[in-house]
């Protein structure tokens, strides 16, 4: 077995379930009540895949539209992100985009995954399977729908980002300094 | 090279060493291996209690929001421009509290790189918890009016529809009156011209016509004036004991006549015994007026309509069967929402104003039944619906 230890940030616009998605995959446990982040909190788990130990540092930040210079600071060191989008409100999704762009700059080898999240409100869904897919094609990453209220898919979305950020550094010629 | 205590200057350690937090904040002095070789007096209130030893372990090791960063702090010491700086790094408090530190990394001399950091930690948790709750508030704000939106948006579209569904109604009132006034004309000239010669059987047949027209009629305006009860909570129902079996054969004898008109055949296997239901008789009239309507007007020439009645222990069963034009998967769900109309009723040739399955269910709902309806396209439709029995005590 080998250990490692990556730091994952979780990107999208307010409310979308950031805080509720590392809440349900770190303590398995769901909050109705919304509170609004500021700066950061550190969470850290531990998940077994392939071969691997891995110890996510995960990096839960505001949401909103502020892509200040602040913003860009806590991404520094960010082996992935989760960018995470409302699938009842669409304008969360469009707001992706520019996360993605955000931590490109700052870490552009960053493995990234597009979660349409709240999945469990059907009644109230305006971003369909397509939408998600097209958006991912464009900012060239995987999807995954989820719900932080029913845990569906969550623990599969920090698998797979995990994975792919192992295989990346599998690839790169110099071992990360995080690992 | 690495930093240790001797390269400092004297005086700058001793500062930092005995520095007391007046102002919230605390300092340590940071090797260029990463590891604290100084702190201020009271820098461990800022680490977990359990914290064994502060000075010479690794600043990444007690505070995790430095890993990662580990190339970037190196770059840092070359720089005398640039800090490393994380605001607002959440800490839980056992109870529960949040409290907010700014942490924040400088390279002591740009010169002399080998001197390592200066680590400040500042608790910015009274600030924090200002700007927490202004965010909170804002991003609240933003949902709220949001909300407000959609609501906004799904009001002028009902308002739309209204309008659309009034001129609808205007019209289906229009065409049975058409048909009503035409055939008061030819009775009357048929009456005025030679009233020996009158044949009854036509005249019966013209009469007929008539009624059945009024019946459609008196069906538009009741839906018009049930809509309005239900859109402003008014809707009452006077329960009685109902046999829903003698209503659902009166029914069927009363729409035979527009059955006939609209060359369509209307049969009824009521029950062998009378079904006493809960219910309020002109509205179980009225449901089974739309329903059977339904079957009737989205149906070919030569259609079929069969009603059928039967109990379960709790509950009467009506089924209304038709082999019409049926309704396409995707639209069944949508068929009880208001002013709906599926895309082939559209494009039919038949009218409608979207009121009546509405309507409908929301009348079984208030007699505490249920609803269900089953569609193949071309096949036909069913709808079932249960309506609770009046048990004896
Ligand atoms: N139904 C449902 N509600 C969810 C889900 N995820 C989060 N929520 C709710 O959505 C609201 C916002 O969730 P948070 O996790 O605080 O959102 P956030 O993205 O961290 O928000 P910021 O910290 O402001 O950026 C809360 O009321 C949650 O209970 C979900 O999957 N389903
Ligand atoms: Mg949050």
């Amino acid at each position: 077995m080998r250990t490692v230890q990556k730091k994952v940030c979780m990107l999208g616009d307010f409310a979308v379930g950031k805080t509720s998605t590392v809440q349900r995959f770190v303590e398995g446990i769901f909050d109705d009540r919304y509170l609004s982040t500021i700066g950061v909190k550190i969470n850290r788990k531990q998940l077994t895949v392939d071969d691997y130990v891995a110890t996510l540092l995960i990096w839960d930040l505001a949401g909103g539209d502020d892509f200040s210079s602040v913003t860009q600071s806590y991404l520094r060191g960010a082996s992935g992100a989760l960018l995470v989008c409302d699938v009842t409100r669409a304008e969360s999704l469009a707001l992706v985009e520019r996360y993605a762009a955000q931590i490109r700059s700052v870490t552009p080898s960053a493995s990234l995954i597009l979660l349409g999240n709240k999945i469990d409100l059907t009644a109230q869904r305006t971003v369909s399977d397509s939408d998600l897919e097209a958006f991912s094609k464009r900012i060239n990453c995987g999807w995954l729908t989820t719900s932080a209220k029913t845990g569906q898919n969550v623990d599969q979305a920090f698998v797979q980002l995990t994975l792919q950020i192992i295989a990346k550094s599998h690839l790169a010629e110099h071992d990360d300094p995080a690992t | 090279m690495t930093s240790t205590s001797s390269d400092l200057p004297a005086a700058l350690q001793e500062a930092i060493t005995r520095r007391h937090v007046h102002d919230g904040t605390a300092h340590a002095i940071v090797s260029t291996e990463l590891k604290i070789i100084h702190c201020s007096a009271d820098f461990g209130r800022f680490l977990p209690e359990n914290t064994a030893q502060i000075e010479g372990s690794l600043l990444t090791s007690l505070f995790a929001e430095f890993i990662g960063s580990e190339p970037y702090l190196r770059a840092l010491l070359h720089n005398p421009d640039e800090h490393y700086a994380i605001k607002r790094v959440n800490r839980t408090a056992p109870d529960d509290s949040v409290h907010y530190l700014d942490l924040e990394l400088t390279g002591f001399d740009p010169q002399r790189p080998e001197l390592g950091w200066l680590f400040t930690i500042r608790d910015t948790t009274e600030v924090g918890r200002l700007e927490q709750s202004l965010i909170q508030e804002r991003n609240q704000l933003r949902l709220a009016r949001r909300e407000l939106a959609l609501v906004n948006r799904e009001l002028s579209r009902l308002d739309q529809l209204k309008t659309i569904f009034l001129s609808m109604a205007a019209h289906d009132i229009r065409a049975p009156l058409t048909v009503i006034r035409g055939y008061v004309e030819i009775l009357t000239s048929m009456a005025e011209i030679n009233p020996v010669d009158i044949d009854f059987d036509e005249f019966a047949a013209f009469l007929n016509t008539i009624r059945v027209q009024t019946d459609w009629l008196d069906n538009i305006i009741n839906n018009i004036l049930g809509l309005d009860q239900i859109e402003n909570d008014q809707l009452v129902l006077h329960i009685v004991p109902c046999d829903l079996n003698s209503i659902i054969m009166d029914m069927c004898d009363m729409m035979q006549a527009t059955a006939k008109l609209n060359q369509r055949t209307l049969t009824c296997s009521p029950a062998d015994h009378p079904v006493i239901i809960p219910g309020d008789h002109q509205r179980l009239q009225q449901i089974l007026q739309n329903v059977i309507g339904n079957g009737i007007k989205y149906n070919q020439t030569g259609g079929k309509v069969h009603i059928s009645l039967s109990t379960s222990p709790e509950f009467a069963i009506l089924t209304v069967t038709d082999n019409g034009v049926g309704i396409a998967q995707d639209q069944l769900p949508h068929i009880f929402e208001l002013y709906y109309r599926t895309e082939s009723a559209q494009k039919s040739q038949v009218r409608g104003t979207g009121l009546g399955l509405f309507i409908v269910k929301t009348l079984v709902e208030a007699h505490k039944g249920t609803i269900e309806v089953k569609s193949t396209i071309k096949s036909g439709t069913t709808f079932t619906i249960c309506l609770p029995l009046l048990l004896k005590k």
